[in-house]
């Protein structure tokens, strides 16, 4: 039987159609935001998530701190206060509860997934246990709280960026569109640790993407600042270390910096040494996880006992240095002890950072040659605590290999402009000392060890498979022109994939195509998909390479193409967005330099 | 706004006397059947009566404006017909007098439209078409669409 559309009714409900399509072109053209401007919204929201979940944190430590030791003040400044043999029981206890709260979180993460943001980034596929990140979170929050000599910002990171994972995964993002999104939520984690967006941004680039591209560097800085933002907005955040005014006065005074750099890039590599060494200590031990992390608190306990400044993550003391509240001699066994502290917590497996201690240590032997300068040639008006400000960016390039971030991050957190010259010049000169003795960072030794014995961990090849966006909006050829209509208001596409019964890709409904004519409701009736069809529309299929998919993208000006099986069915799999194939290639770039993974282009 | 162009008309009969769509459309197809532009004519009835089984455009139930996009064509062809009696496409709907079908080539999916634009925007004009239904010649009939549309 012939179907016939004439009836006002229908013609009124479609007139309304049109004209909210007629509005979605509109819009689209004139506020249309591009895949990349999408991409940035998420990551501004990846560093709200970001900042919110680093000042709960923060609060939740502050919270158990207090419990435990029965003060509101800075780590060290309790410890100072606790009877001493409170000072032994705390980290102990801590380190106990630690192990408990691992062990018994096995149980709750069902089955071993990734958990760490650098290895879900780099090696994986950006996804990151929502639940095994909880069991470790707390488990550092009561490692942290009772004392351990270990940086908070791991955590906050850590949570971060599994809020990132959550919600790229929530939006079905592609492996490489999510790993950025993670690298966002990690930016966004450091950026509310250290109240620091450029240093955020660049510590993500450099160390874990390993490229300054602007497509990945730009969603970065964007998830950093909206980080920042959130972090300033609900708390009294400053920057984190005040610092006194320095003088650069003569040319000459960049001699002794010299020696800064070089004695922080030989340095740098003997602490990170001792970590590990711990590490191996610990692991040859073979005791239970509960025994291990209580013996951590032991040693950090006993270390206490004499110097409660070891506890914690080194911030208050690092501030004593640069005010010059601490002398030399104190500093110089401060330091050692801060030092086996340190390699107690992070070798005994207390979950948690290093980042906050290199700054320390950075500081400490800053200060200690500054100290020495000032000894040998007292006319010379050498400033200590200026040396322990480029002490602690030499120590941090030097421990990191990135000195772009080192000098970036120091100089946001001590926004002391006049340092920069003596900081850049010692920053470099330890990296390349650091490079020569020790072929790779922390980081990059952690991920190199991942990839090693965990070789399920990697990413097999990135290849299109990898990068398919599903639930692209489709409808039948005998879809009207109202379901049509329907289709592009309720979702911001310009070309509308038409599919038979089979799922088999026809072509595409453009939205240019109908354009012209959404003021004349009349002839919308009873025009189906079918008579507007583009079938002559470029597609590609899954196995296809990385390079041809950019190749069609360079022939044809679109955001995105179908992917289609490859096996002569054309049924539709997906679609290919343009943004991703570009993030997706600088990724391979930076992956073939570094030879993290396999790459097929 | 001005006026959307119109082609010139491949066939016209000012006298379609078939008592449904099929037999009215075909007495509008059968004349163009052997124009060069139909490469195969056999092809293009089945399209059209393909098409015509999953619904068609009418303007106020006088209108029937059928349609067929199909590779059995070479460029868009456009044949108009009047039935002077009128023919029901329901029991229910008024009767059909003006008839206008639009074959369309595959590959120029916005030519269609581009017609459906063309010819609606003047056959709401109830003058215009009194006067195509009124019209004594196929000359008066094409002079007052060439007028009127073109």
């Amino acid at each position: 039987m012939n179907r016939w559309q004439s009836s006002q009714p229908l013609q009124a409900v479609t007139k309304g159609w049109l004209r909210l399509v007629r509005l979605r072109v509109w819009l689209s053209e004139h506020f249309a935001p591009s895949e990349w401007q999408i991409t940035l919204f998420w990551a501004a929201l990846v560093g709200v998530i970001g900042g919110l979940s680093s000042l709960t944190f923060r609060e939740a430590l502050s919270a158990l701190h207090l419990l435990l030791t029965n003060s509101r003040e800075e780590m060290v400044e309790s410890f100072a206060h606790l009877e001493p043999w409170q000072r032994i029981v705390t980290p102990t206890l801590g380190g106990a509860l630690t192990g408990v709260i691992l062990i018994f979180g096995k149980r709750f993460a069902k089955k071993r997934s990734t958990t760490d943001y650098m290895e879900a980034i780099a090696l994986g596929d950006g996804r990151i246990s929502f639940r095994t990140s909880l069991v470790k979170s707390f488990a550092a929050l009561c490692g942290i709280a009772s004392g351990a000599s270990i940086g908070r910002e791991g955590p906050m990171v850590q949570l971060s960026s599994m809020f990132a994972s959550l919600t790229g995964r929530w939006r079905k993002w592609p492996v490489t569109s999510l790993r950025l999104l993670v690298a966002c939520g990690a930016a966004a984690g450091i950026a509310s640790a250290y109240n620091a967006p450029i240093g955020g941004a660049f510590f993500v680039a450099e160390i874990v993407l390993g490229t300054i591209a602007m497509e990945s560097l730009g969603p970065l800085v964007v998830s950093a600042v909206a980080a920042t933002l959130v972090v300033r907005q609900l708390s009294d955040a400053h920057n984190l270390y005040e610092v006194p005014h320095f003088n650069f006065k003569s040319a000459w005074e960049i001699g002794p910096y010299l020696v800064v750099g070089l004695l922080c890039g030989t340095l740098a590599p003997l602490f990170l040494q001792t970590l590990r060494g711990a590490e191996k200590l610990f692991v040859k031990m073979r005791l239970p996880l509960v025994l291990q992390l209580t013996l951590g608190g032991v040693c950090v306990g006993l270390l206490a006992f004499r110097f409660p400044a070891v506890c914690g993550n080194g911030y208050s003391v690092t501030l004593a240095i640069l005010h010059g509240e601490i002398v030399w001699s104190t500093l110089l066994l401060l330091v050692i002890c801060k030092c086996l502290a340190t390699a107690s917590s992070f070798g005994s497996g207390v979950p948690g950072g290093v980042f906050t201690p290199t700054l320390f240590m950075g500081a400490s032997v800053g200060f200690l040659i500054g100290t020495g300068f000032q000894h040998l040639w007292p006319n010379g008006n050498f400033d200590p605590q200026a040396f322990a400000l480029v002490g602690m960016g030499a120590f941090l390039a030097a421990a990191s290999h990135a000195p772009v971030m080192a000098i970036i991050l120091l100089f946001e957190m001590t926004l002391s402009y006049d340092i920069i010259l003596p900081l850049m010049l010692a920053a470099t000169i330890a990296y390349f000392t650091a490079k020569s003795q020790m072929g790779e960072s922390l980081y990059e030794e952690f991920l190199r060890r991942k990839a090693e014995h965990e070789p399920e961990a990697r990413m097999p090849e990135i290849s299109l498979g990898h990068l398919l966006r599903q639930g692209a909006p489709t409808v039948l050829p005998t879809a009207t022109f109202q379901e049509i209509c329907n289709a592009f208001v309720s979702t911001r596409i310009n070309n509308l994939y038409v599919v038979d019964e089979q799922q088999r890709f026809l072509g595409v409904v453009s939205l240019h195509d109908i354009k012209p004519y959404l003021g004349q409701p009349e002839i919308a009736v009873g025009v189906l998909a079918m008579d507007i069809l583009r079938e002559e529309f470029p597609t590609i299929s899954p196995d296809a390479g990385l390079p041809d998919a950019l190749a069609v993208f360079g022939k044809h000006e679109l955001e995105r193409i179908p992917i289609v099986a490859g096996d002569g069915s054309r049924k539709l799999l997906g679609s290919l967005a343009k943004n991703d194939l570009l993030v997706a290639l600088t990724d391979v770039r930076h992956q073939k330099e570094s030879g993290a993974v396999q790459v097929s282009v | 706004m001005p006026l959307a162009q119109l082609p010139t008309l491949d066939s016209i009969n000012l006298d379609l006397h078939g008592s449904d769509l099929k037999s009215v459309v075909l007495e509008l197809f059968d004349p163009m059947r052997g124009d060069a532009a139909i490469s195969n004519p056999d092809l293009v009835w089945r399209d059209l009566m393909a098409r015509t089984a999953q619904g068609f455009l009418a303007l106020d139930s006088h209108v029937a404006l059928p349609h067929a996009r199909t590779s059995g064509v070479r460029r868009l062809m456009f044949a108009a017909g009047r039935h002077v009696k009128g023919f029901s496409l329901s029991a229910e709907a008024s009767a059909v007098q003006l008839v206008f079908l639009v074959l369309t080539p595959k590959e120029k999916p916005t030519e269609y439209l581009h017609m459906l634009a063309a010819l609606s925007s003047r056959l709401r004009l109830p003058d215009l078409r009194a006067g195509l239904i009124s019209a004594k010649t196929q000359a008066e009939f094409e002079n007052l669409l060439d007028g009127e549309i073109r």
